[in-house]
């Protein structure tokens, strides 16, 4: 075979991998996949675009309003570029460079190492490449046209304008890419394969965390640019780098549009302000860009320098995992006695700690949801005055909301964790050594889920309330916190008859129908909740009464599912219902 | 301790037959080789015995009883050593079999006993906290093979488990084997090791396209086709045509455009 069509074979074999999943069945058709995927992203830019263009159709505005004006939406697609980028960087983490599974079956074949790098180079390259197409295809048509709607813009220059936009957000949707995979290989090249096997997920967590969070920050933050711009506080944020950048290739066709000969001496005036604040920040674009511009070519440098280190040989399947067990003896004998009696509890508790922190795909899942509450949070601080804050009844209710949605997020993204297969073609030693005890298996899985994903939440959290209101009334709101977990957590696993973790997963049937409502009663409920706690928090007898009632609930909700007495064997090989039901029978 | 009887197992996929009306006894104290080329229909007979497949007929008998009708107390006198080690990648050695010895419900202080005699007699103490995802095979079936022992089972299914083991560990469950069936347990032992088989059996079954063409002690097979060894009676059984020949043919054809 030819070089050239290794190169390709291998290509294709990379790309195939960045698909794989438990999810998808070997059976599934993956270019339909895709093609959804693809559908979903364009649709859904296309929506954002027309969405956020409106206000320029309606009404008309001078050429320099609206080159002050488009700073927003300039700022909030280079954002929207950069972070989903980084994302999808992130989310394929491992898969970025030739991992111990590529190099094991690759490299006994007489293929040459440079051939496999080179290809798994062009994989990654590919991907980020269509990432960042799909996300700013439909932007780069429809923003541009409708920005300037009402101005006489020559083709050409609505043309370079359009160019412009491809340009600039495509490239900083790239450099954050590639920043992704220059930190990675820099910690792969400076760490040692143990140290970095244990700081990479964590890493990796935290990034997911942190990017998440900033997407759902995107709308609120493309606020006020023109103001920020101005501010010496930009230095640290990219998009407004190559907010520069923009402004410098293509802010003044905008700016100097040909304008109706006709208008009036007030919209003159005004004309003539928006004109005097644009050119006031003409100085600063330029800055922004040359930053814009150092810092690309850092990042590929650096990038570059690193992978090129890491490439002198492939991985090899070491023995990573370090060794921690004399250490974590005392503290897993406490949690056997005091948590976990019981041998099969203690089987779902460590089991379930084990998957929702070392599968990858179940630490991804809950680190979005981590991420999604996080951004609540942000949104809900941002909007408060909270100077004169001296007790609990000085704090708005919305401020209480932010614990609730956090962990009710984090134990929603649980709850779908737990459908998932850790290794589907291992539950077979479940199957042999199932003896029927789902109950007291699922007991120690609600104790892992409140140990391991509601404490640490509400410790993340914790530090806020005590600033708030004290150590002794935020360690009392966390207990409310803990406590209206255990009804949530009761709540989410009622009816779950499955096997968490082992049992194929079959995806929801009703989750587009009712996907909307859920999200509306968990944020009523998460506010009534947030208010609930306000109050209680005034009165040691209320706060007492309210746990008492949180205990009683998850008590009456745990013996109700107990006494449910349709309870089939387990199927752990169950399959999605193979006929798709239209429902349009009478 | 009672016997196991597979009664005319059948099992077809998509309408392909895979393994066509066996039938067989295990008696405890004994150990059956169980032969085959490939794609006979071994595994699927095992894993239809450990109920990890329903039959598409016949039945598993263990104690008189359908293992169907009660498959959970089946299986928990059942160990089963599969074919190909699939584990749990992100779980470390001792991890695993912790897990199988709490959800078999074994007492922890006996549990920890056993798990640490196992790591300890198979070589894996200085392993047995790291993922079982930087493992070789061999390493993985080490532990398969002792979760598989764990619970003291009554009936053991091996599908061919000294897949990856080095010489002194095959040597060592070799003996096991022997051990395990003088306590009286009854163990179904599937392997393309004939020598093994030869060793270790005290009876065979020869399966061939799904259906068995025999079930006997290894001598009376021998006596009975009048071959020297069970190498002799495999060959006579179930290899239709010459291997010297299609040595000779696949050498070509690996030749080809050379």
């Amino acid at each position: 075979m030819r070089a050239t069509s290794i190169h390709s074979t291998l290509t294709r074999h990379f790309l195939r991998r960045f698909l794989e999943n438990d999810l998808i069945s070997p059976e599934a058709d993956r270019s339909q996949l895709l093609a959804v995927v693809g559908a979903a992203l364009f649709s859904m830019t296309l929506l954002i675009s027309l969405f956020m263009s409106f206000a320029y159709i309606g009404l008309p505005r001078t050429p320099s309003q609206l080159a002050l004006s488009a700073l927003n939406d300039r700022y909030f697609y280079i954002s929207l570029s950069m972070v989903v980028s980084a994302l999808l960087a992130v989310a394929q983490w491992d898969s970025l460079v030739v991992d111990v599974r590529d190099a094991a079956i690759l490299e006994p074949l007489p293929v040459r190492p440079t051939t496999i790098r080179r290809a798994k180079l062009a994989a990654v390259a590919i991907l980020g490449g269509a990432a960042a197409l799909v996300v700013n295809l439909m932007p780069t048509l429809v923003f541009p046209w409708l920005l300037v709607y009402h101005t006489r813009l020559s083709v050409g220059a609505m043309l370079a304008l359009m160019a412009t936009h491809a340009t600039v957000t495509i490239a900083a949707g790239a450099i954050a890419y590639v920043t992704i995979i220059a930190l990675r290989e820099t910690m792969a090249a400076v760490l040692r394969p143990r140290l970095l096997a244990a700081v990479s997920p964590l890493v990796q967590g935290s990034l997911i965390v942190g990017l998440g969070s900033a997407l759902l920050l995107i709308p609120p933050s493309s606020d006020r640019i023109a103001t920020r711009v101005l501010s010496d506080a930009n230095v640290l944020s990219p998009p407004m780098w190559f907010l520069g950048v923009y402004e410098v290739m293509a802010g003044d066709i905008v700016r100097h549009a040909p304008r109706s000969p006709a208008v009036r001496p007030r919209v003159l005036a005004a004309e003539s302000a928006a004109a005097k604040a644009y050119d006031r920040r003409k100085p600063q674009f330029d800055i922004l860009a040359r930053r814009a511009a150092t810092a690309s070519w850092l990042v590929l440098l650096v990038a570059a320098a690193a992978y090129s280190w890491n490439a002198r040989r492939f991985p090899s399947a070491a023995l990573v995992q370090s060794r921690r067990r004399a250490r974590w003896n005392t503290g897993r004998r406490l949690v056997q006695l005091l948590i976990v009696r019981g041998q099969t509890i203690r089987a779902g508790f460590f089991f379930t700690l084990a998957a929702i922190w070392r599968s990858n795909l179940h630490r991804l899942t809950l680190a979005c949801a981590g991420a999604a509450g996080v951004a609540a949070a942000v949104v809900t601080l941002s909007g408060l005055d909270l100077e004169d804050v001296s007790g609990a009844g000085d704090v708005p209710t919305g401020v209480f909301a932010i614990q609730p949605m956090f962990y009710g997020a984090l134990l929603v993204a649980f709850r779908h964790a737990i459908r998932v297969p850790a290794e589907l073609r291992a539950n077979w030693a479940f199957q042999l050594a199932w003896r029927d005890h789902g109950r007291d298996f699922l007991s120690g899985v609600r104790r892992a889920a409140l140990v391991g994903v509601v404490m640490p939440a509400l410790l993340v959290v914790l530090p806020l309330f005590a600033y708030l209101l004290g150590v002794p009334l935020a360690l009392a709101h966390a207990a409310l916190g803990l406590a209206g977990a255990a009804v949530v957590l009761e709540v989410l696993l009622f009816s779950y008859e499955k096997v968490p973790f082992t049992c194929t997963y079959v995806p929801s049937e009703n989750l587009k129908a009712f996907g909307i409502p859920y999200v509306v009663a968990f944020l009523i409920g998460a506010s009534m909740f947030a208010g609930m706690e306000r109050g209680a928090l005034q009165h040691p007898m209320a706060w007492l009464r309210l746990i008492g009632l949180l205990v009683l609930i998850t008590g009456t909700l745990r013996v109700a599912s107990l006494r449910r007495t349709s309870r089939p064997p387990v199927d752990f090989d169950e399959a999605p219902t193979t006929t798709q039901r239209l429902g349009l029978h009478t | 301790m009672p016997e196991l009887r597979a009664r005319g197992l059948t099992k077809h996929f998509s309408g392909v037959i895979a393994v066509r009306n066996v039938d067989f006894t295990l008696r405890p104290g004994e150990i059956v080789g169980y032969l085959g080329p490939n794609g006979s229909g071994k595994t699927t007979t095992l894993r239809m015995v450990a109920g990890l497949v329903d039959p598409s007929s016949g039945r598993v008998e263990y104690d008189g009883r359908n293992v169907r009708d009660d498959l959970i107390a089946f299986r928990h006198e059942l160990g089963y050593v599969p074919e190909e080690p699939y584990l749990y990648p992100f779980l470390s050695g001792r991890e695993y079999l912790e897990l199988i010895g709490r959800l078999r419900e074994i007492p922890d202080r006996l549990l920890t006993m056993k798990v640490e005699g196992f790591l300890e007699l198979f070589g894996l103490t200085g392993a047995a906290d790291q993922a079982i995802a930087s493992y070789s095979k061999g390493m993985r079936q080490k532990i398969v093979i002792s979760a598989a022992l764990l619970h003291d089972p009554s009936v053991i299914l091996f599908d061919e488990p000294e897949s990856g083991l080095d010489v002194t560990t095959t040597l060592v469950l070799r003996h096991m084997i022997r051990l395990l069936a003088d306590r009286g347990k009854a163990v179904l032992y599937s392997s393309h090791i004939l020598e093994v088989v030869e060793r270790v059996c005290s009876k065979v079954i020869v399966l061939y396209k799904g259906a068995v063409v025999a079930d006997d002690s290894v001598e009376h097979l021998q006596a009975l086709m009048s071959r020297s060894s069970l190498e002799g009676v495999f060959s006579q059984l179930v290899i239709k045509e010459d291997p010297a020949r299609i040595a000779s043919d696949l050498a070509a054809v690996a030749a080809l455009g050379s």
